[in-house]
C-alpha cells in the first residue's frame, strides 16, 4: 500500500495553518494491522493522528513506536466519538485540512490528494469517499451490503436532506472550515448520517470523490455486522427525538 | 365495598415506600419530587376508594377501574421510559466529553514546546503502557 507524496509546500504547513493535512484514523484492537496501515501515511509526509479507542490489545503500544499523535480514550466509546476527538486534537492545534479514513486498512492512502484536490480548489468545504461513483468499486462492495448501504442513503437522506452515494464511508476530508463547524455527538456509528445534518445546518459545501473499499478477510471481521444497521438507526431516532 | 381489603394496606405501603425511596435516594427538581408525591398521593387515594376509579373510568369509556389504571400506568411507563433514555443519553455525553477532554489534553501536554513548533504530532510517540 503506497500513499502519494503530498507536495512540498503542503507538507511543510506548520500545524494551526489551514493547510497543515492531518489524517485522523479511529481505531480499536487494530496491533495486527495498524503498523502497516499508518506506515505508508507517515512516510508520504502526512500529520497522522491516531485515536485509540481503548483497545485491549497491542495497538497503542505499536503507535509509540511511530512518530505520529496518539490519542488514547480511558474508556471506549465508539467510532464516532473517536472520530471527533481526532477532530477536536486538531482544532486545539490551531486547525488544518483533516482527512479521516478507517484504520483497518479499508481505505487507500494514495487516494487521498483527489480527496483533499475539491477542498484546495475551493470547491467544497467537505469531501466524502464513496464505493458508488464507479463501476469497479461498486462490484467491490458485497452484493448484501450494497443493498443495505443503498438502503442506508435513503435513510440518511431522508433524516437530513443530504443525498449523497455513500452515506456510511469513513473516508472523508474535512476543510478547516469544515473542522470548526462540524461537532459530532453521535458515539457510534450513527455519526455518519449526523454529519450530514451538521453539513446542512452549517451550509457546508460538499462534494463526492470515487474511493475503493478493500474487503479482506480481516476488515470483513472487524467490520460491522448487518444487524448493527438497526442500532444506527434507533440511535438516529433517538437523536431526533432528544436532541 | 366498605370493609378493607387485606391488599389495601399492602399496597398503601408499597407506595409509600416507594415514595420515600424516590425523595430520599434522588436528586430530582423540585417540581419533579412535587409530581411523584401527588401521583403517589392519588395511587393511595384510589386504593382506599376503589369505586373511585371504577366511576371515573366509566365516565371516560372504559368498563373497569383498575383497566384504566393499567392504561394510565402504561402510558407513565412510556413516559418514565423516555426521560430514562434521554437522562442515559446525557450522561453518556457528559462522559465522552469528559474522556474526550483527557485524552486530548494528555496527548497535548505530551508535547514541550520545541516540538509544539515542528509541529507535535510528528513527535515519536515514548510508547509503553496506555495512561488513562
Amino acid at each position: 500500500m503506497d500513499a502519494q507524496r503530498i507536495p512540498d509546500d503542503l507538507k511543510e504547513a506548520r500545524p494551526g495553518e489551514a493547510s497543515a493535512i492531518y489524517v485522523v484514523l479511529p481505531a480499536y484492537n487494530e496491533g495486527r494491522v495498524i503498523a502497516e496501515n499508518v506506515r505508508p501515511l507517515i512516510e508520504a509526509g502526512y500529520k497522522v493522528v491516531v485515536v485509540d479507542d481503548c483497545s485491549t490489545d497491542q495497538t497503542w503500544e505499536i503507535l509509540g513506536r511511530f512518530p505520529l499523535a496518539r490519542i488514547r480514550h480511558g474508556t471506549n466509546l465508539g467510532a464516532g466519538a473517536a472520530a471527533e476527538t481526532g477532530m477536536q486534537y486538531v482544532r486545539r492545534l490551531g486547525g488544518g485540512i483533516v482527512v479521516q479514513m478507517d484504520a483497518d486498512g479499508q481505505h487507500d492512502p494514495s487516494e487521498i490528494p483527489s480527496m483533499i484536490e475539491p477542498i484546495l480548489a475551493g470547491r467544497a468545504d467537505i469531501v466524502f469517499g464513496s464505493r458508488f461513483l464507479r463501476k469497479a468499486h461498486l462490484l467491490q462492495v458485497p452484493p448484501a451490503k450494497r443493498v443495505l448501504l443503498r438502503g442506508g442513503r435513503i435513510f440518511s437522506g431522508l433524516l437530513s436532506g443530504v443525498w449523497l452515494s455513500d452515506t456510511h464511508n469513513g473516508y472523508r476530508a474535512l476543510s478547516n472550515k469544515a473542522l470548526f463547524a462540524i461537532h459530532l455527538r453521535e458515539n457510534g456509528f450513527a455519526h455518519c448520517t449526523e454529519i450530514l445534518d451538521e453539513v446542512r445546518r452549517a451550509s457546508l459545501r460538499y462534494a463526492e470523490v470515487p474511493t475503493a473499499v478493500r474487503y479482506t478477510d480481516y476488515s470483513r471481521a472487524k467490520g460491522q455486522p448487518i444487524w448493527n444497521a438497526f442500532n444506527i438507526a434507533l440511535d438516529l431516532i433517538l437523536r431526533k427525538l432528544f436532541q | 365495598m366498605t370493609l378493607i381489603q387485606p391488599i389495601q394496606p399492602l399496597l398503601i405501603l408499597i407506595l409509600l415506600l416507594g415514595l420515600a425511596i424516590y425523595q430520599a435516594r434522588t436528586r430530582s427538581k423540585l417540581l419533579d419530587r412535587g409530581i411523584v408525591f401527588l401521583i403517589a398521593l392519588a395511587g393511595i387515594f384510589l386504593v382506599i376508594n376503589p369505586n373511585l376509579s371504577t366511576r371515573i373510568a366509566n365516565a371516560l369509556g372504559v368498563t373497569r377501574g383498575v383497566d384504566l389504571v393499567i392504561y394510565l400506568s402504561l402510558i407513565g411507563l412510556g413516559f418514565l421510559f423516555l426521560i430514562v433514555i434521554s437522562k442515559i443519553r446525557t450522561l453518556e455525553s457528559q462522559l465522552t466529553a469528559l474522556a474526550r477532554t483527557m485524552a486530548v489534553q494528555e496527548a497535548l501536554g505530551n508535547h514541550t514546546g520545541a516540538q509544539a513548533e515542528n509541529g507535535p504530532e510528528l513527535r515519536k510517540s515514548s510508547g509503553g503502557s496506555p495512561t488513562r
